[in-house]
């Protein structure tokens, strides 16, 4: 839904990690972060505040 | 065909085998909602035509939802479209009503008004009166996918900033009948802002609609900004076929993927 409403589907990610994988959860997150500082600020960050159609 | 209708609704009323029947009636100069009654008279049903055929919808089964709950052991007639057979498949899928103590009286939508909805099924399984029109294929959703990602980005962010956080569109929809409602839970939607948190505001409507919207399309004619919230859905209905093989509202029997443990079922 995110990237028929045109947001890069890559910033949402879901993950089973159980309590007991703190390396994996690790891992995940390192992962992740990455993998949003290389697609960059959202293009939902600098919205208008105020736009009346 | 309304002759049909009244002669149907007599039957069932006077025969006893329902308590009311909820259908449209001419009020004021209006069309609204009525529970016509033994005895009642039924000059003032109408069908929803009011400068056209079927241009005054209303989603009856909200009533008679209210009904069901108020007076679960009586049996209660309700006109219906294709839209609305669709809902009430939804309806008792969900529980919200027992399709024991519903009886239906199904009309079919002329060619103009399965047009002008982008109707895929303008007819209900059970039909009382009218001939049957063609269904419309739809292109919506393939087009709006067409798109540059950047073009679908600022389409949809134009379109939900002019949300004016009405909730019409819930308010209107026959498959909205939660007491509590993720859209007033604070802790998600911050209240009365505006505008409203984009995407998160509509996508939390489409993900609840995922398995019940029925593509009935009032949500679109209620919503006072024009925002294309069937198309969003319609988008959603679309996965649900494509991962599960599910449609919402086209087997009386039909069970919800969303609410099944274990391996996706069979496409």
């Amino acid at each position: 839904m995110l990237d028929f409403c045109g947001v890069e589907k890559e910033r949402l990610r879901a993950v089973w990690v159980s309590s007991a994988e703190a390396p994996e959860f690790v891992d995940e997150i390192t992962d992740f972060a990455d993998a949003l500082r290389k697609l960059g600020p959202s293009p939902l960050k600098n919205e208008p505040a105020v736009a009346v159609a | 065909m309304i002759d049909v209708v009244k002669q149907k609704i007599k039957e069932l009323l006077e025969g006893g085998s329902a308590k009311g029947v909820v259908a449209l009636a001419h009020a004021n100069g209006h069309v609204a909602p009525r529970l016509f009654q033994k005895g009642d008279d039924l000059e003032t049903l109408c069908l929803g035509d009011n400068e056209k055929p079927g241009d005054a919808r209303y989603p009856l089964n909200k009533v008679l939802i209210t009904l069901a709950r108020r007076y679960p052991d009586d049996v209660f007639g309700v006109l219906v479209r294709g839209c609305d057979e669709r809902g009430l498949y939804g309806l008792y899928r969900l529980n919200q009503l027992n399709p024991d103590k519903v009886i239906t009286i199904g009309i079919s939508c002329p060619h103009d008004l399965a047009l002008s909805c982008e109707c895929q099924k303008p007819w209900p399984d059970d039909i009382a009166a009218g001939e049957t029109a063609d269904g419309i294929e739809q292109t919506g959703v393939r087009e709006a996918e067409g798109k540059e990602r950047s073009e679908r980005f600022s389409f949809w962010r134009d379109q939900f900033l002019k949300c004016v956080k009405c909730y019409g569109c819930r308010d209107i929809c026959p498959m909205c009948f939660c007491h509590e409602c993720s859209l007033e839970c604070e802790d998600l939607i911050a209240k009365g802002d505006l505008p409203v948190e984009i995407p998160v505001f509509h996508l939390t409507r489409a993900m609840h609609m995922a398995d019940r919207c029925i593509d009935c399309g009032l949500c679109d004619e209620a919503c006072p900004s024009d925002i294309p919230l069937r198309l969003l859905y319609k988008k959603t209905a679309k996965i649900m076929n494509a991962e599960f093989g599910f449609t919402s509202g086209i087997d009386k029997n039909e069970k919800s993927p969303l609410s099944m443990m274990g391996p996706a079922p069979e496409k």
